[in-house]
């Protein structure tokens, strides 16, 4: 993970503590409304500013229906970390599915009329767009997806 | 999510409130899937709703397009900040009826 951008205070010794919050669960469908529910509640209980709150769950839903759906993966981590006193939030969904990197793929057009647009397609667009930085890599057998917002950009 | 519909005229008005993603699109997609006769115009009241992602996209787009195809209209009132800025960057807003 070293390539990631730290979260401010991360590499200055310990100056803003990191916290982490992580649940691991089957990737199947059954497993979505606990998922939900705990990141709910980890936001809330991190006084999650509303606006990045809306933000981390769009990118969570998109992220965790992508890898349930399509990847085989047995289990899914979803790994929530942030400092307080900086703003920044950080998810990190890891799997052990077959290797996909969303970040490949083409944009949709978001130009197109109600009867030219195909319906989907939009989930990776809205990942990308709302937070500030999004990285792929495989590591051994398994995605790890990260992405991180940072509560004054939003 | 919690849905409650009113016939008002040629207009049903749905009221929504939670999250409108994955786990509650389906329902949506469900509770106005059957448009009354003699209705043209289905608003939707958003003012409770926290978030979208795209399952609530694609609920809203098929709902759209049934809609004009029978001369109608779909109008999203009330979205707050979160919810408008999806439809800003997925290009909705130039496609959906937004009040």
């Amino acid at each position: 993970m070293s390539e990631l951008i730290p979260i401010a205070g991360e590499a200055a010794e310990g100056a803003e503590q990191v916290e982490t919050r992580e649940k691991t669960v089957p990737a199947v469908p059954d497993s979505m409304p606990g998922l939900v529910a705990f990141l709910e509640e980890e936001l809330v209980a991190a006084d999650c500013p509303q606006t990045v709150s809306a933000r981390l769950m769009v990118c969570h839903d998109e992220i965790v229906s992508n890898v349930i759906k399509f990847s085989g993966a047995k289990n899914i981590t979803v790994r929530l970390e942030f400092v307080r006193a900086s703003g920044m939030w950080r998810l990190t969904f890891i799997d052990s599915g077959f290797p996909w990197n969303p970040l490949v793929h083409a944009d949709p057009d978001t130009t197109l009329s109600a009867e030219e647009r195909p319906i989907g397609g939009l989930g990776i667009l809205m990942v990308k767009k709302l937070m500030d930085d999004v990285r792929y890599m495989r590591d051994g057998d398994k995605n790890v997806l990260t992405m991180t917002v940072t509560a004054r950009t939003v | 999510m919690t849905v409650s519909k009113k016939l008002d005229g040629a207009t049903l008005k749905v009221s929504l409130e939670g999250r409108l993603d994955t786990l509650s699109a389906p329902q949506l997609e469900t509770e106005i899937s059957e448009i009354p006769p003699g209705v043209t115009a289905v608003e939707l009241d958003f003012a409770n709703i926290a978030y979208i992602s795209s399952a609530g996209l694609r609920v809203l787009l098929s709902t759209h397009k049934k809609m004009l195809m029978g001369g109608g209209t779909l109008t999203i009132t009330n979205a707050v900040p979160a919810v408008r800025e999806v439809f800003d960057i997925t290009g909705f807003s130039g496609i959906l009826t937004l009040a």
